[in-house]
């Protein structure tokens, strides 16, 4: 009828409309990723494992899939890089569980589910996300969360919550121990997002001291054991070495963006990326930094921290783009496009026919991507499949 | 496209938190009240362009049922209508219009602060604008039970936002009766719009509260406090529509006499009563009708439909039936209409 067409066009229809696809915006702008691929290798080069949205997928160095891993019983979300050990792998989820699965053939070995608290049925702590990879010693992991860090006993059959330490605010990076006798007590290190490094102790979870960083730590402290010191970099703009046993400061770095991974030591040297597209290279003295060595990049962020083999710096850039710099002149040895932001991390592997880089990404057509060493050529790559 | 907003929002955001003592809680809350003052032009200009197209909604009708056959001639005449009273039939959208993009950052502000993810920290760098505020970042995103960089465990903030959020509408948005038993008459359609709008705004942000970070249930919790505040500075929250009434208006009365022909054009109206509502009155038929009638129409108490713009007098209301008790001089005669105690002074 005429009048219910025309009433259709009313501002009322019109302000319903505008608020319904205000809506739509709002889900769509919350949409997306909540992150990048979580990517690690073993000690040997050997086995890729990568944790994206719902699964768990290791590949060899060929690219061939040893297994995938899913948890089919919850809706597990696995973005933190797992921890590949001789015959396990462990993974943390965004519902705050570790997972322990099989090296070998992806089996499920025990699943830690966090205790939870409830008030008045309500459940405390579900969404404890863990969005870093978790750290083991002997019998015992560490990982942290929403909330804190967390140790578990891992000797029995299933995992044992041994204590929990509580931070202000979430940790995303991998905890450090350190068992060191040359350089005192073992030690484990925790940088959080409260913008502090906390030293504790691992058998009871005790602090033995802790250092405000003036900025968020987002990864691990790198430990240099010939001079006795942690390194770590902020979204403050500074990278700071601190004394291992008292965490006093020993010397601080300023940098032109924020620093997001841990800096890789090599010969005494610390290299690294900061999100403004800078790359650093910046010698270790004995009171402190020596001459820092820098160059403009990009304009995009380098969020991974760099590779060196065989003399080449190689870095892997958010405008999809990976550099490989010779160490010796500084010179650029190539530089490759990879077809998506390479935030996910950068790792060596040993192709048969040399080093490969694996680079990750959020992008599920080009999640993994390996390149030659040699030339940058692109040896094969895997794409997200569900 | 957004970032133009989104930065300086976050900017804003970070500036807060620094200033009140690094909580969380109060930097949205004072965000949130800042952005809608500074945002209140916008809401009283959209809400006059609302009153004033409520106001021709009579006119409106009564246009809508007499050229209910002659839709050209429809639109014609609603045009000429909007042009007589200086009405634009969107100008009431285009503060809304304006504004969505605003919330629209406030909430990515929020959500890039709180960094909840990876991804949000990681481009957070870019959007700071001044310098010294990153060592802010990302917020302390707890406070009392919550995380506010996740959804409430104990439901407690999706429910304030249900309520809140209904509060809000209910409040503000005019009870539009329907007249019409058909049901598909355009009144009917707008009563049905608001109502609909009252109960699907609620849920819907009640689901956003539900999904998204604590931080942003406390946006829209502020936000509709402080909107229903606004509101009533300005008059216009009327607790009365909780209810599901409208407060009585002397305009309505005015109108009802004018349609129901027992006032003619340049007549006076009697001044506000203090007296309750009172039943419907009879509606009489216009008297001297010189040609047919039409059901609805506008008419003089000569018979001769009023021009648009006839009286200064506003024409709110939905149904000049509904309205009643008022009090007039017709043709030089009183009425018959119960007396007042409040006639104007000659």
């Amino acid at each position: 009828m005429n009048t219910s067409r025309t009433a259709r066009l009313t501002p009322r229809f019109w302000v319903l409309t505008i608020l319904i696809l205000g809506a739509v915006l709002l889900t769509a702008c919350e949409g997306g990723n909540e992150s990048w691929a979580g990517i690690s290798t073993d000690t040997n080069g050997e086995t890729v494992v990568v944790s994206f949205e719902k699964q768990v997928v290791s590949y060899s160095a060929d690219g061939s899939r040893n297994w995938t891993y899913r948890d089919d019983d919850s809706d597990a979300k696995f973005y933190a890089p797992s921890l590949i050990t001789a015959d396990r792998v462990y993974v943390g989820d965004y519902s705050g569980r570790v997972h322990a699965i099989n090296r070998a053939d992806g089996k499920r070995i025990w699943i830690y589910e966090p205790k939870v608290s409830k008030v008045l049925g309500f459940s405390l702590g579900a969404n404890d996300r863990i969005l870093g990879p978790v750290a083991q010693s002997g019998d015992s992991l560490f990982f942290g969360n929403e909330h804190g860090v967390v140790k578990l006993d891992i000797s029995g059959e299933q995992p044992r919550e041994v204590w929990k330490f509580e931070t202000e605010h979430s940790i995303w990076a991998q905890p450090l121990y350190v068992n060191n006798p040359e350089l005192g007590e073992p030690t484990l290190f925790v940088a959080a997002l409260d913008q502090h490094l906390y030293a504790l102790n691992p058998d009871n979870g005790e602090e033995r001291w802790s250092v405000d960083l003036e900025g968020a730590a987002v990864s691990h402290p790198v430990l240099d054991a010939v001079n006795g010191r942690l390194y770590i970099g902020t979204l403050n703009y500074k990278l700071y070495a601190f004394d291992f046993n008292d965490g006093a400061k020993v010397a601080e770095f300023k940098t032109e963006g924020w620093i997001w991974d841990a800096p890789l030591l090599e010969d005494q040297t610390l290299y690294f990326g900061d999100l403004s597209g800078w790359l650093y290279a910046l010698p270790i003295t004995s009171d402190g930094f020596g001459e820092v060595w820098k160059t403009k990049l990009s304009d995009a962020a380098l969020r991974a921290a760099p590779v060196l083999i065989d003399g080449v710096l190689v870095v892997a850039s958010q405008d999809e783009k990976v550099y490989a710099i010779n160490l010796d002149d500084k010179s650029r040895k190539w530089e490759k496009g990879i077809g998506a932001p390479a935030v996910a991390g950068l790792f060596v592997l040993e192709g048969e026919d040399g080093p490969l880089l694996v680079v990750g990404t959020k992008d599920k057509e080009n999640l993994l991507v390996t390149l030659r060493l040699d030339n940058g050529e692109k040896e094969w790559g895997k794409k997200y499949e569900d | 496209m957004l970032d133009i907003i989104i930065n300086p929002f976050i900017t804003l955001l970070l500036v807060l938190y620094g200033l009140l003592g690094r909580n969380v809680f109060l930097a949205i809350v004072g965000f949130t009240i800042i952005v809608r003052f500074a945002l209140l032009p916008l809401t009283i200009k959209q809400q006059r362009s609302f009153k004033r197209m409520q106001e021709l909604q009579p006119k409106q009708r009564m246009l809508q049922e007499k050229y209910k056959n002659d839709r050209e001639r429809l639109t014609q005449e609603q045009m000429a209508l909007y042009r007589e009273h200086g009405v634009n039939p969107f100008a009431g959208c285009l503060p809304l219009l304006i504004q969505l993009p605003i919330f629209l950052s406030l909430w990515r502000a929020i959500l890039a602060t709180l960094a909840s993810t990876p991804d949000q920290l990681l481009e957070l760098q870019d959007r700071i604008l001044i310098g010294g505020l990153d060592h802010l970042v990302p917020l302390k995103n707890t406070f009392l039970w919550m995380n506010l960089a996740l959804p409430d465990q104990f439901y407690i903030l999706p429910i304030l936002v249900v309520i809140t959020t209904y509060l809000q509408q209910k409040l503000i948005m005019p009870v539009t009766p329907t007249t019409s038993s058909s049901g598909n008459d355009a009144a009917d359609q707008a009563a049905r719009m608001s109502k609909q709008m009252t109960t699907f705004m609620p849920l819907l942000f009640g689901f956003f509260a539900l999904t998204y970070s604590s931080g942003l249930s406390i946006y829209f919790i502020t936000s509709n406090i402080v909107g229903i505040i606004q509101y009533a500075m300005m008059g216009k929250a009327d607790v009365r529509r909780l209810i599901g009434k409208e407060a009585p208006k002397k305009e309505e009365k005015a109108v009802s006499a004018i349609v129901t022909g027992e006032v003619e054009a340049g007549d006076v109206i009697e001044a506000p009563t203090k007296t309750p509502a009172k039943p419907a009155a009879p509606v009489r038929q216009p008297r001297m009708a010189k040609e047919p009638v039409e059901a609805g129409s506008v008419v003089s108490a000569t018979g001769r439909p009023l021009k648009p713009g006839i009286t200064e007098r506003k024409l709110s209301g939905s149904s000049a039936a509904a309205s009643s008790g008022t009090t007039t001089k017709s043709a030089g005669k009183t009425s018959k209409t119960p007396p007042s105690r409040n006639r104007p002074k000659k």
